[in-house]
């Protein structure tokens, strides 16, 4: 099993490298940066239509404090999205990621805690002003670092692991015709 | 006196009153919640009567006045629409309701925020009776009831099993105060009918598997295929949960099969005229109008792909985009939006009528509570849980082959799970495992969101979303009911599409009229429909209603504004001065 092991991870490697070379051909990274302008504008937007309304009352649902959590927390929860998972992990590793979840909440440990942690931290840089590359690679990797916890589950049984071919194959596909990949790149170009 | 008042009270509680029962008590106050969410102000808020609505009620006027439809088919088992065919249950509702209200706003919503509003009763009767079964000893003999538990190995220590009655209540709440089921409630929907259809059909077959009881089931199976003649979106939602019901409990249903023959047959039977029409062309113009999978994209992203990839990659684009392939790929995209935090959470549906647009179609602070239920989910490992996973996997699927999404009002049916998960987090979240201030917090999140909402949906949405209720049509009504007297032709613009159907209902016009002079979209009686570039010069002295923003040579007469003040409609006198 432990040979099935390697090859598995090193498909895993394979197919997650293959995305990472994708995305060589992107012109213009997608942002998830979180530019504090909206809070000011989602206000003043809320507080026009208020007009009738006494000016306490108004203030009362729409102010910086409040419109500042949700517009950040929006930020946040958009590097989060599925269809960003989708298209930065495949088929194969939203799957693995699934499991891997599944595996932490079912039995806790320090080290799955933690890791799960470090995503949930990690993807605060998404937010601030970092170079939109930058911040793609990093919530990428620790992403793909996530997926590696779900292997194990795929090694128990034979047809499992077939399972696990098939849709490896099913997310090499999927990566060759997502090329474009919209929710990660901007601008394109196949290399 | 104080004793004789004691010994009274005591008396009382001993006759087991139901107003002594908390769980009595906490269930009315959700339904009274529910109801006051859900009428107030019916009438005036979503403003303006959107144009399928308006032709659900005059159609259902038509019927009662009639017996035909506004095109003159005698109780049509599918009606004809714009640019679609409906399916036959709102219309139906709707005839006892507008016989007895009247035809107007409050009466054609009143269906739709009446079943609304006993989906927030059956929310919690089918939770507590998936939750309440405790495991019997058949389930040793691989033969298992409705809601046990199957883990029989260790249990867990504390608050698991959850106590039924506070997860059905839970669950209730959180639907009766949901953003989005009030928003479906509160318009002349027919997917908060549908959904209806499925919770009562589900709670039945649950019933029906433990009383062994052959009219349970046929009532359940009768129901479901309502659903299934009430919204689009359930012919296909339906039949797939119930291949799910079916899987999750199919050691109970093997035992009941001879009870289950008759009924599914039965429905079956029903079923025929919806599958016929279904592959008719009728029935297939909307979804091909709509469908997600045509031809030409399939194309266009290969022509794309060859276009931007160099040479030796060029030459895969034939083996990559085979159109099945493709198409799934289409819909797993589709699928996966309806799970979008932004979605979910932040923004709902781009459509007006289907979402506060402001907020998600749930609250932001349920994030939290689906989270923790994530966590509690895994105690719970019983079928009932699976079912409730399974509904919630299977609700956007009817929204993955058309366009646009993610779509709230093709997957309504999400939000039962969706209230049920957000339940069980809230029980796990108040159930002594987490620390108070975060109860706290979760509170006053809690509270301040759903004034929120309230502030959004009657203070924002009337004035925000006007236009998307189409709000002005029933003042340009009432303006040309003012000055018709006096004009022989009436020519009104179609720039907002089917002014028609707003005459016709506004004025309580005489449907068999309508019918028997054969009026259409086009015209009726003094009634003309025209385009924004026709020449209204040469027809003699007419009333015009112009859009607004038209300079018109003639007599103005009088605005029609929405009630938001916004100008819509111009009444101009044409050709009276010479």
């Amino acid at each position: 099993m432990d040979k099935i092991k390697i090859f598995f991870t090193i498909l895993l490697f394979a197919l997650f490298g293959f995305r990472i070379w994708q995305t060589t051909g992107c012109r213009q990274f997608a942002s998830f940066y979180f530019n504090p302008l909206a809070i000011k504008i989602n206000v003043e937007e809320q507080v026009s239509l208020d007009s009738s309304l006494n000016r306490s009352v108004s203030r009362f649902f729409h102010n910086k404090l409040t419109i500042g959590i949700f517009e950040i927390t929006k930020s946040y929860m958009q590097t989060f999205e599925p269809r960003f998972s989708l298209e930065t992990l495949g088929p194969l590793g939203l799957i693995l990621i699934l499991t891997a979840l599944f595996k932490v909440v079912k039995a806790p440990n320090i080290v799955g805690i933690t890791h799960l942690l470090i995503v949930l931290i990690v993807s605060v840089f998404a937010i601030l002003p970092v170079k939109p590359q930058t911040s793609f690679y990093i919530l990428a990797v620790t992403r793909f670092s996530v997926a590696f916890w779900g292997l194990d589950y795929f090694l128990r049984t034979k047809p499992l692991a077939i399972l696990f071919f098939g849709l490896g194959f099913l997310t090499l596909w999927y990566f060759s015709i997502s090329w474009q990949m919209p929710t990660i790149c901007n601008e394109i170009f196949f290399n | 006196m104080k004793f004789q008042i004691s010994f009274f009270a005591r008396k009382l509680r001993n006759l087991k009153f139901p107003i002594f029962d908390r769980v009595f008590v906490f269930l009315l106050a959700i339904i009274i919640l529910a109801v006051i969410l859900r009428f107030y102000k019916l009438n005036t808020n979503p403003p303006g009567l959107y144009w399928d609505e308006a032709a659900f009620g005059y159609d259902a006027y038509s019927i009662l006045k009639t017996g035909k439809d506004h095109h003159g088919v005698f109780l049509p088992l599918f009606f004809e629409s714009f640019g679609d065919w409906k399916l036959p249950v709102y219309h139906y509702l709707l005839v006892p309701s507008i016989a007895a209200f009247g035809l107007n706003e409050f009466a054609v919503r009143f269906p739709s925020a009446l079943l609304g509003t006993l989906t927030v009763l059956l929310t919690y009767f089918l939770t507590k009776k998936l939750f309440s079964q405790v495991p019997d000893t058949s389930y040793q003999s691989g033969v298992s009831r409705p809601g046990q538990q199957l883990k029989t190995d260790k249990p867990t220590p504390g608050i698991w099993p959850p106590k039924p009655d506070t997860l059905a209540l839970l669950s209730a709440f959180f639907l009766a105060i949901s953003p989005w089921h009030l928003q479906f409630s509160r318009g002349g929907f027919e997917s908060t009918v549908g959904l209806f259809f499925v919770i009562v059909g589900v709670y039945l077959f649950l019933l029906g598997l433990e009383r062994q009881k052959i009219l349970l089931f046929t009532f359940s199976f009768l129901l479901l295929t309502f659903s299934m003649y009430t919204y689009h979106a359930y012919r296909i939602f339906t039949p797939l949960f119930a291949l799910c019901l079916a899987f999750i409990y199919f050691g109970q249903i093997k035992q009941s099969l001879a009870k289950l023959i008759l009924p599914l047959a039965l429905s079956i039977l029903l079923l025929l005229p919806l599958l016929i029409f279904t592959f008719s062309k009728q029935g297939k113009a909307r979804a091909i109008s709509q469908s997600a999978f045509k031809k030409e994209e399939v194309e266009v992203a290969r022509i794309d792909y060859d276009q931007k990839s160099k040479k030796p990659l060029r030459s895969l684009s034939k083996y990559l985009y085979p159109t099945p392939l493709y198409y799934s790929y289409i819909a797993s995209n589709a699928y996966l939006n309806h799970f979008s935090a932004v979605f979910l959470f932040f923004q709902g549906d781009s459509i007006g009528r289907h979402s506060q647009v402001d907020m998600g179609q749930i609250y932001l602070f349920e994030a939290l509570l689906l989270m923790v239920s994530i966590f509690a989910f895994k105690n719970l490992n019983t079928k009932s849980a699976k079912l409730m996973l399974a509904w919630l996997l299977i609700s956007p699927v009817p929204a993955t082959i058309v366009t646009p999404t993610p779509h709230a009002y093709r997957t309504l049916q999400m939000v039962i799970p969706l209230a049920f998960f957000s339940g069980l987090g809230a029980y796990s979240l108040f159930s002594r495992r987490f620390k108070f201030p975060l109860k706290f917090l979760v509170a006053v999140a809690f509270l301040y969101s759903f004034l929120t909402y309230l502030h959004l949906a009657f203070i924002h949405y009337p004035k925000k979303f006007a236009a998307d209720w189409q709000d002005g049509n029933r003042q340009m009504v009432r303006q040309i009911q003012k000055y018709q007297a006096n004009f022989d032709k009436i020519y009104v613009t179609d720039i907002n599409q089917v002014p028609y159907i707003y005459l016709l209902f506004y004025q309580k016009y005489d449907p068999r009229k309508f019918i028997e002079n054969k009026g259409t979209k086009n015209g009726f009686d003094k009634y003309i429909f025209i385009s924004d570039d026709i020449d209204i010069y040469n027809k003699g002295k007419i009333l015009y209603v112009a859009p607004s923003w038209k300079k018109v040579d003639g007599k103005w007469l009088a605005a029609a504004d929405d009630s938001t003040r916004r100008h819509i409609y111009s009444l101009w006198e044409v050709g009276g001065q010479n």
